[in-house]
């Protein structure tokens, strides 16, 4: 029987199959000018958690009585 | 459903292949832009998953760090192929057939790795995730 966990990450990872798929689909069938530099992954894993982290909802304050 | 790691590396890697296949109609710079803005849009993806996973819990600190290593070798690997494919746009113009089939060599080469690469990369965070 799988955890609640385990059910979370392959709902995650399919999640994110299906992602790839639409975007590479997207992404296939345009004809824009060719510029290799521009097509260069600009954003590092530092920078992917930097931007994961700015995105996240910041935690409620409690209130005072 | 019970998608193991190893079904999904196969399925990623055939998708992989249908794209580079797709892509076989047309000439080699269009081919390897299309390959290059395909797997860059892929990478960005699960590089984000990634560090949502970390921030989530699902992932330990050396588990993302290992998944670092990898996206920074990924990411290198992507900017060579670009860098190569600059190249032999700028070789083609010069008319010089030897220097040509050089860099056009070495160009299939590195855009041949990144499917591998990025399936890897996918593989390591799915056993992460799921182990």
């Amino acid at each position: 029987m799988p955890t609640k966990r385990e059910l979370v990450s392959w709902a995650e990872l399919l999640k994110l199959i299906a992602e790839m798929v639409v975007a590479a689909v997207a992404h296939l069938g345009d004809d824009e000018p060719i510029d290799f530099e521009a097509i260069k992954i600009r954003i590092s894993p530092e920078e992917a958690l930097a931007q994961a982290k700015q995105a996240q909802p910041a935690p409620s304050s409690e209130t005072q009585p | 459903m019970n998608l193991r790691p190893a079904h999904a590396r196969t399925l990623a890697m055939l998708f992989l292949a249908c794209c580079l296949l797709f892509s076989a109609c047309d000439n080699f710079e269009r081919n390897a832009y299309r390959t290059l803005k395909v797997l860059k849009v892929e990478y960005e993806l699960l590089q984000a998953h990634a560090a949502q996973a970390f921030l989530a819990g699902r992932l330990t600190q050396a588990q993302w760090d290992a998944f670092a290593v990898a996206g920074h070798r990924f990411i290198a690997a992507h900017t060579l192929a670009a860098d190569l494919m600059q190249t032999y746009r700028e070789v083609k113009t010069i008319k010089d057939p030897e220097r040509l089939n050089e860099v056009s060599r070495r160009a299939t080469a590195a855009l041949a790795e990144l499917p591998t690469l990025l399936a890897d990369l996918r593989h390591l965070l799915e056993s992460f995730e799921t182990h």
